[in-house]
């Protein structure tokens, strides 16, 4: 009695789970891995939080000044800075080398040639490291605070009105809280989920297809009356499971350590809601179609599992590509793009995280283009496995 | 019944197969014998409908592997070369995954499975993962793989190679009782003790094609040897001077 195509797939899918729930490194990949990246965030929300909050109840900020003796008739400045809990220490050293080795967050100088009632004050900083750069903002900040206080008291002292010296006064009006600096870590979330969505099932589509031809169980395989695509379509849905099982455990993980860390700390805007979350599952299931559809089509074109997992390694640049489109396109235009596969899913992604809600025509369009194109790749996956070659003559 | 006309396979430069004509019968066991690399495991694979014939076809029942392998795999057992099992599947497990694609009903899969397991002396370790089963014992599993299905034709590569002398007796008696029972078994060995024994009819093969081929009797008194393995030497050593075609009636 021979089986329909359907009852097939669900004997090699659940052939394949059970083999592969038994498979340390497949459980390795699919339940630690995904682990990783909220453990990394939610230690640097821990760790990093500190210098990362900009507000007065920062820790006191002690900053090497090189050329202090040009202070003298700023003697109020000191006061000022150490309301604002910034100490300035004279020093002689060369403050740009302290800075570029790391032995100083921030320092200044202080231009000797100035003298009288105006001074010329640089702050010294690597913009590189984002510790110093809030530091070094706090800094500027405050002693631009300094310079329109001394500026408001001498025009006083002149009999004149303040707003002579600022005829066009700016200020900032950050669209979140400061609390809401949590949001740079969280805006990491999208591209550290895509990386997941690529790397769940990658060991899965190796074994069940280079690794059955490398220990010879492929072609005991094939002597049983089922198509090669239906073969291949069991497999499939068994990595599908395994990148979902990931992806799940990923987000799970981000919302508990990211939800952890910021209780933990205090004061920083919470991880998005569980429905949130939801939703990015959602979101990136057109994208696990596409990443085993595209695992598949290299796994099955390769001749052993070490050839197998150098193409696959590589196989996250992929990802990578639209981000970097992303990341150079202004947001106006964003929407234009979002019919390309995968930049719909990263426009979704960054959308529920910022601000929970993501356009649903921009969502269905990028989905569609992704599995149009997945079911593409896994086409030529079939074509590729149904060729006679991939056994190696004897 | 299995059969292949002028079977041709090329793997690159490389003529695996060339030309090769054969038949076997039901009720019969026919030996494939060739040395290593005559062609024996890609003309198997032909059989299975695993790789495309360049030129010619392999049938079994009528129907060509091929074009038609679905409809000849569920009458074929393969025994490869290559055991393959999964590792961490047990042996029960192995079984009851291809009886299941070969669509054989649980109860009587359940029945098979049993029986097979008594048959070839399965059961001590019949529940524990293949990783770590000795050669023989992945043998009598992949044995018993191709088994499952109850199908009319076999085909046994190297089928005691790892056996013990026991276990050897067990399966030759088996090979007997396929024959018994109607089966075509084609057997591929390189024990030509087992080849006596076992094989009505011979086909030696060299360089992908048929160099001698008749019943072990008939070999014997054609080449005026007094084993098989004097047949084997002579008939390759005669095909490769003269290149000419030895058929014994």
């Amino acid at each position: 009695m021979r089986l329909n195509s359907g009852r097939q797939s669900v004997i090699v899918f659940a052939k394949e789970m059970r083999d592969h729930l038994r498979d340390r490194r497949s459980l390795l990949l699919s339940l630690v891995y995904p682990l990783l990246g909220p453990l990394l965030l939610g230690g640097l929300l821990m760790a990093g939080g500190a210098s990362l909050r900009v507000d007065r109840e920062a820790p006191v900020l002690r900053v090497p000044a090189q050329g202090m003796a040009t202070l003298r008739d700023f003697a109020d400045l000191g006061t000022f800075l150490i309301e604002h809990r910034i100490e300035l220490r004279p020093t002689m050293e060369d403050v740009e080398a302290l800075v570029r080795r790391g032995a100083e967050q921030v320092a200044l100088i202080i231009d000797p040639a100035a003298a009288g009632r105006m001074i010329d004050i640089v702050v010294v900083f690597d913009p590189g490291n984002i510790s110093m750069a809030a530091s070094a903002g706090r800094l500027a900040a405050t002693l631009n605070d300094y310079a329109r206080h001394r500026a408001h008291i001498e025009l006083r002292a002149a009999g004149l009105d303040p707003a002579l010296a600022e005829p066009v006064r700016v200020s900032g009006r950050p669209i979140s809280a400061i609390r809401d600096v949590a949001m740079l870590l969280y805006g990491m979330i999208p591209a550290l989920l895509m990386f997941m969505v690529f790397l769940g099932g990658t060991h899965l589509a190796i074994d069940t297809t280079a690794g059955e031809r490398e220990r010879g169980s492929l072609e005991p395989l094939l002597t049983a009356p089922v198509a090669r695509s239906v073969l291949l379509i069991g497999k499939a849905a068994a990595t599908l499971c395994f990148t979902g099982l990931t992806v799940a455990i990923h987000l799970i993980g981000f919302k508990l350590l990211l939800g952890g860390a910021t209780w933990v700390v205090g004061g920083y805007q919470a991880p998005p809601s569980w429905s949130v979350f939801a939703a990015l599952f959602a979101v990136a299931l057109p994208v696990m179609i596409f990443a085993v559809a595209m695992q598949f089509l290299i796994a099955t074109m390769t001749r052993s599992m070490k050839e197998a997992q150098i193409y696959l390694g590589l196989l996250p640049v992929i990802p990578a590509m639209p981000g970097l489109v992303l990341a150079f396109t202004s947001l106006s235009n964003v929407q234009s793009l979002a019919a390309w596969p995968l930049i719909g899913q990263l426009i979704g992604f960054a959308g529920l995280i910022s601000g929970g809600t993501a356009s649903p025509s921009t969502l269905i369009t990028g989905a569609l283009a992704t599995i149009a194109l997945a079911i593409a790749a896994f086409f030529l996956a079939i074509r590729s496995f149904e060729r006679s070659t991939h056994l190696s003559p004897s | 019944m299995i059969e292949t006309r002028g079977l041709t396979k090329r793997y690159g430069s490389v003529t695996a197969v060339d030309g090769l004509e054969f038949h076997a019968e039901d009720g019969a066991v026919t030996g494939l014998i060739g040395a290593n690399g005559a062609g024996k495991t890609t003309t198997f694979r032909a059989i299975c409908g695993v790789v495309e014939p360049d030129r010619g076809s392999a049938c079994v029942d009528g129907h060509d592997a091929w074009h038609a392998r679905l409809e000849v795999l569920p009458r074929l057992g393969v025994l490869p070369d290559v055991r393959g099992l999964y590792p961490r599947l047990t042996p029960r497990e192995h079984l009851a995954y291809f009886g299941a694609l070969h669509g054989v009903e649980p109860t009587v899969l359940s029945r098979r499975i049993a029986a097979l397991a008594e048959r070839l002396e399965m059961r001590e370790f019949i529940d524990r993962r293949a990783r770590g089963l000795s050669r023989g014992q992945e043998l009598k599993v992949a044995l018993a793989r191709a088994l499952i299905h109850a199908p009319q034709n076999v085909i046994l590569d190297e089928p005691t190679n790892g056996l013990d002398v026991a276990s050897t007796r067990a399966v030759r008696e088996l090979i007997r009782e396929l024959r018994a029972a109607g089966r075509c078994v084609v057997l591929a060995s390189h024990v030509m003790v087992e080849v006596t024994q076992l094989c009505d009819r011979l086909f030696i093969i060299d360089r992908g094609h048929v160099v001698a081929t008749g019943s072990p009797a008939d070999l014997l008194q054609r080449f005026d040897a007094t084993d098989l393995e004097d047949v084997f030497v002579s008939a390759i050593a005669a095909a490769r001077t003269k290149s000419g075609f030895l058929q014994c009636a």
